[in-house]
Formats: structure tokens, sequence, C-alpha cells
């Protein structure tokens, strides 16, 4: 199997990202089809198998490429690249032949055509010293290998990897002076040409194509955002938790919290039911353990405060040393996820993708995929070591500092009661009833911001929950669907009659315990049907104004002022038919 | 009346604004009496049949139109029913017209809606799990006891 470093499917937004500032790996054989340039004197290296191969496959953002003199381009597809790496072994020493550095392409605008481009990856060593430059054109295959130092003997070929194509280039070291176990970076990345998303003009400036998206010239009033008179300030709060420190200072008076291990438990227990004990506090209590207000297993480890002993009136527990609680709330980050669009369309927000999240100890929530959607997404849990409450935020950011904002809470309850008399005990079971019959009956919780109803912890340990399940849309209520739905239908009827499905009922206490303990992401996309050349035949959605002389290729209008044609009345009919139903300039 | 008529050959798509056609015949025509300027019927003479044409462009009448028919009548005399071709014949006038775009193959944006977009009916559901959870090592017992607690 080939191995793959540095690869994740959550890169996210393009960064610097420590964990992936570098790669090691083996490099040990080149494509099984290389190309040379005409002018490289190596011998043709026999091809191996691609089992055999190993690639560094990189992942970040979208990004627009460099502005050249001779060529600018934009694309609204998805370039994966990483910011920095490194080429050598795991002895730190570069002992392979051959590294594979490639990067993907993705066309999220498929319209059944070919990607056609020229690019050119540059990448360099991070003290700027030492370039290498290797472009690759579609269509008439490698024009230019290396420039500069000219260290790179393998021109750009293209590389096939669990069924996605790579385009890249080959290193070749030849001996131990050569100067590649450096850290590189990637230094640029051009699109000469390109059929997805934005074509650029050609390196001698004539034009593919206008393929730009007109309604994000900025500015263009034509296609603004139209109003009466609102001040169009879309700008928001960054709104942060407090500060657990301050929540902390809020303790027990009469009660201690001690964390207690099974070891300490049998200790405590058996000076409990000491007649030394016994016998100074049975005036008090009518058993031993009425001393304990309660025991309870949480999925975290609070933290350390000083060691006591327990003590009542003169008498202290002298055989059990117990730490106390250190601080009644603890945080517990989940880390951060990065939603990504898979279109780049109107199909990745709603309500054609729904997104759900799963939290431990909560169950299943619907999120609003347009507000998190191109989003990093954080869950947090803030967790009340004394009654096992936990408050599950999701902060929505772009990935910078300081841009996360919370943007939902959900409570519930992740301690455990444990029993400590059979009064205790029964009144769990019976607690762990109704929680079943609860979570039977679906209750439509509403996606947004706000706590839903939590699981608090009783004495009796039993509480209420709610169901988690996909929210119900106004308009999903039909579990069956119209003959006409079948096969390729809309969109949007699609999305109107797909039943909704619970996915977990409650989560909270003993149950959650044996569920998941990861919080994930479940998103549920469309497929898109699109046959080839769509636009040519159909177009695609614009909503600009344009002359028609401004038009290039196939349109609609969805409006059109007709003056100044001296045609008859049924001349001037047609032509408005026509031109809305959908012409070639 | 009499003018002159251009058989042409159009392999452009009838909703195209500009057309690519090629001359096939040139004649003198002379219109049907009763005929309109928007669907002309034209006679002409020609001694063979007239084929490999769609097209005609009648400079007098400024219009180009479409052939709907070629019918022989007689003597080598030729019927030629034509339409109008309004998009190619006010072609500069409709380029200088503006309006709406809802559609285009170039200029778009698909973060709008379109409801004649399909998809299948199903789905890609896929599921990403957040780097880091609970852990049973990090499970941990709290006892809450009554009264007071003496330093070790």
């Amino acid at each position: 199997m080939p191995r793959v470093y540095g690869y994740t499917a959550d890169f996210g937004p393009l960064r610097l990202v420590p964990q992936f500032n570098w790669a090691k790996f083996n490099c040990e054989f080149p494509p099984t089809t290389p190309s040379f340039h005409p002018g490289d004197n190596r011998t043709t290296m026999a091809g191996m198998s691609e089992s055999e191969m190993n690639f560094i496959l990189f992942k970040g953002e979208s990004v627009t490429v460099c502005d050249q003199s001779n060529f600018v381009g934009k694309s609204n597809g998805y370039v994966y690249i990483l910011s920095e790496f490194k080429i050598y072994d795991e002895n730190d020493l570069w002992t392979s032949k051959y590294c594979y550095i490639g990067i993907r392409l993705i066309n999220t605008y498929n319209d059944g055509g070919i990607i056609q481009y020229r690019l050119t990856l540059s990448i360099g060593r991070t003290d700027a010293s030492h370039e290498i430059e290797a472009d690759y054109h579609y269509d008439t295959g490698v024009i230019n290998l290396a420039s500069g130092h000219a260290k790179c003997n393998l021109a750009m070929c293209q590389r096939t990897y669990e069924g996605y194509t790579y385009y890249g280039l080959v290193l070749f070291k030849a001996d131990t002076t050569d100067p590649y176990n450096q850290p590189y970076q990637l230094n640029t990345l051009w699109f000469l040409k390109s059929t997805f998303g934005g074509a650029c003009p050609s390196g001698d400036n004539t034009k593919v194509g206008e393929e730009t998206d007109p309604n994000k010239l900025d500015p263009d009033p034509e296609s603004g955002e139209g109003g009466g008179g609102g001040d169009h300030d879309p700008d928001s709060d960054i709104v942060t938790e407090e500060d657990i420190t301050t929540l902390n200072s809020i303790k027990g008076g009469f009660i201690t919290y001690y964390k207690i291990t099974d070891a300490q438990l049998e200790t405590l227990a058996h000076e409990l039911f000491s007649s030394s004990i016994w016998d100074a506090i049975k005036n008090y209590f009518e058993k031993p353990q009425e001393i304990i207000a309660g025991m309870m297993l949480l999925p975290i480890t609070p933290a350390d405060g000083s060691t006591f002993h327990p003590k009542y009136g003169i008498n202290v527990l002298n055989d059990v040393s117990l730490p106390e609680v250190g601080a009644r709330f603890k945080d517990k980050s989940c880390g951060s996820i990065y939603v990504g669009e898979y279109y780049g369309s109107c199909f990745d927000y709603s309500p054609f993708t729904q997104i759900a999240i799963y939290l431990p100890f909560i169950g299943m929530r619907d999120l609003d995929t347009d507000e998190i959607m191109g989003k990093w997404i954080t869950v947090t849990y803030r967790i009340d070591c004394y009654t096992g409450n936990c408050l599950a935020s999701i902060l929505v950011g772009d990935g910078t500092a300081g841009s996360n904002t919370v943007r939902y809470q959900f409570s519930g309850n992740c301690g455990q009661q444990m029993p400590i008399s059979s009064v205790d005990f029964s009144q769990i079971i019976n607690g762990a009833i109704q929680f079943a019959t609860v979570a039977a009956v679906s209750v439509a919780t509403a996606g947004g911001a706000g706590a839903a109803a939590g699981a608090a912890a009783t004495e009796a340990g039993a509480s209420a929950a709610e169901a988690g399940m996909i929210a119900e849309s106004a308009q999903a209520a039909a579990t069956t669907k119209a003959a006409a739905d079948i096969g390729g239908a809309a969109v949007s009827n699609v999305m109107n009659n797909k039943p909704v499905i619970s996915r977990s009922g409650s989560v909270g206490e003993s149950i959650g315990m044996m569920s998941v303990l990861k919080p994930y992401l479940i998103r549920k996309i469309p497929r898109q049907s699109l046959p080839g050349n769509y636009k040519h035949y159909k177009g695609y959605p614009s909503n600009i104004t344009s002359t028609i002389g401004g038009l290039s290729g196939y349109s609609v209008m969805d409006s059109v002022q007709l003056q100044g044609i001296p045609g008859t009345d049924g001349e001037i009919a047609e032509i408005d038919r026509i031109l809305k139903g959908g012409f070639y300039a | 009346m009499s003018f002159i008529i251009k058989l042409q050959k159009n392999s452009s798509p009838a909703n195209q604004i500009t057309k690519s056609v090629a001359d096939v015949y040139t004649f003198t025509g002379t219109l049907k009496d009763g005929s309109s300027m928007q669907d002309p019927v034209v006679m002409v003479e020609n001694s063979g049949a007239i084929t490999g044409v769609n097209y005609a462009d009648i400079s007098d009448f400024g219009r180009k139109y479409f052939i709907k028919d070629i019918k022989s009548t007689y003597n080598n005399m030729w019927d030629i029913s034509l339409h109008s071709d309004a998009l190619s014949s006010f072609a500069s006038q409709i380029k200088a017209c503006s309006g709406i775009v809802s559609k285009q193959e170039f200029s778009w944006n698909l973060y709008l809606t379109d409801n004649e977009f399909r998809c299948y009916q199903n789905p890609h559901v896929v599921q990403k799990a957040f780097p880091a959870g609970f852990a049973y090592s990090d499970f941990c017992k709290v006892i809450a006891i009554l009264g007071e607690k003496q330093s070790v």
C-alpha cells in the first residue's frame, strides 16, 4: 500500500499548521510513465508499480492564483496545497532517490469537460536560496522543465492515486551533496487557462472566454443587494464564554467534593462501617452511608485540590485521604473541524445540504448549514463536577485568531449517579425506565441558538431528557414521493419529500457513557446529476444586467427591453420569446 | 415587384443571433400576391431543383428568412415560402438592447439557486469526527461527603 504522509481530510483553510509544516517520507520510486525534457540526459528509469509509490498529498483552501503581468486567473475549484514541507527520511537523511510532490485540482463546476490548464508549480527552499520550477501544459504536454538551478530532473507529470489525479513533479537526488535535504515551501501555483470557475487570459493575452462571475465584481451596483435604505452592515460581534476561573469560586459549604478511586472507596466503606466511627456518628444518621451525600462517575478527571481526611464533628476518617475536587467546573475541548463546501454552489447550503452534530451525553442536534458552511467548528464542553451537568458550546470561526464566536449551546448531563443505598438504586432504575419512555416520543427541536432542555441530575438519578433527531423542516412531512419525483427529480422537490429520520434518543448519564464519546458531524449532501456541457445547453444561473451584445455563448433573458427594432409586432414578440427561451449570442 | 434573393445554407441553430451562412443560389424573385413581409412567398425561376438551402436573404426587405417550403409550380417556376428570422434580421438593434440575464454560459454564479438542477435520490452522507472526545481512561468518581475536612 502506498504510504501517504501529511494528508488529512480536514485540513481546512490554507495556513501554516505546525503539525503539517513538514512531512517525513521515503521517496522511492518514480512515476511509471515519466516524461523527460528533451535536454535531459538521464536514462529512463524503470517504472514501478503504484503500490510501491509514496505520495505527499496536500490540502488547502481554494486559492486565487497569483497575478502576473501576462496572465491572471481565478479559480473556484479546489486546489490542495501545503504551505511547507521537508524532504528527508526517518533518520533525517536524504537516502532515497525520488520524491513525488503533487497537487490535486478539483473542478467543482463539473461540466463534464476536461480540465484545461497550464500550471506552474514552484517549490523552493524556505531560505529562498534554491528554487525548482516546472511547467505543465495540459494541451501539449510538458513544455518547460526546471529552470533556475534545475535540480528537478523529471518533468511535471500526472499521477493517479485512489481515483484522484495529481499533477506534480519528481525530485531526484543525485548525491549526498544534493541540497534537497532542506525545508521546502510551495511558492506559487499559476493557472494559465482553466475551464473551471474562472478562466483567465492566456499568456499571449488572448481571451479564452469570459467565465468570470460578474456578481462577484466589487463594486457592482447592478448586481448588488438592493434594499430600501438599510445600512447594509453585516458585521457581527464575537460572543465568547465567561472565564471559567470566575465560576470556580462558587463552592459548596457543608459538603465537600472529593475525587475517589475504587481502592479509596473500599477503604472509606470499611472505615464507615467500623464500630469506632459508627458508634461516634450513629446519633446523627440511621445508616453509615448517609454521611455520603452522593457519588457520581464523571467522564473527565477534575482538577486536583489539596488532600484531606473527611471529618464529621470530632470524628476524623483517618484511614482515607482524598484529594478535594480542585475546581468545580472543568472545560473539555473536542477540537475543531473545517466544514468545507463540497460543490462551491448553492447545493452546499440549506435546504439542500443538511448538517447535524452528535454531542456526547447530549445527542444529535441540528445545525444551520448556512451558519457553519465554510467555517471552522469547535466543540467545547463545560462540565459541573458537582452535579454532572454539561454544557456543549459550538463555536464558529474562520480559522483566524479571535474569530471564534459561540453560536450554539446545548446542555446535558454526563454524570452517572452511583447508588449508595437500596433506595438510591431503585430510584436510578426507575429513572432509566423513564428515560426510555420519554426518548420514544419524538420532539422536534430547533437547531438554533439557545440551550435545549437538558437532563439535570437529581438525587434520584433520573431526569427528563429529550430525543435528538433531525429537526423537521417546514416542508418535510410526506413520506411518500410524487410520481414525478422518481428519477432525477428537481432538487427542491426531492428535499421536500424526504422523510425525517431520528438518529439518536437520549444519551445522557450512563447511556451516554456507553455511547459514542467523540462528537461528529453528519452532513447530507445532494448528489447532483449534471449532464456534460450543461451551461452550453441550458446555462448557469446568472442574474446580471447586460446588453445582449455584451453576452457570448448561451443566454436566457429574464426580462429585456426591446427598443429601436424596426420589425413588426409579431417579429418583436418572437424576438422577446426567443430571448427569454434561450439563445446563442 | 422583383428583387434579389439569396438562397443560403444556414449551419447555425435557429436561436443564434449571428448565423453562419453560405450562399448557394442568387435569384431575382417576385413576391407572390397577398404575401406579407414576415411570411412572404417568393417566386423564382430555375431550370433544376433547388436543393441544399434552408435560409434566404432579401436585402430589399431588410430581412433574413428561414425557408419553410420550396414548391414547384410550373415551367421551372418555384414558390419559396419564407418565415422571417427576426433575431438575425435585427441583430444590431437587438444587441443594443439590455435586460436582466437569468442564465448564461460564461457569466454566472452557482450560489444562485436554479430549480432546473436535478439530483439523484441517493445523497452523499458524510460523517466527520472531531479530533478529540471523552475517553474511558479519563473517567473519575466524585464523592460528596457531609461535614468538614481535615488536612492530611
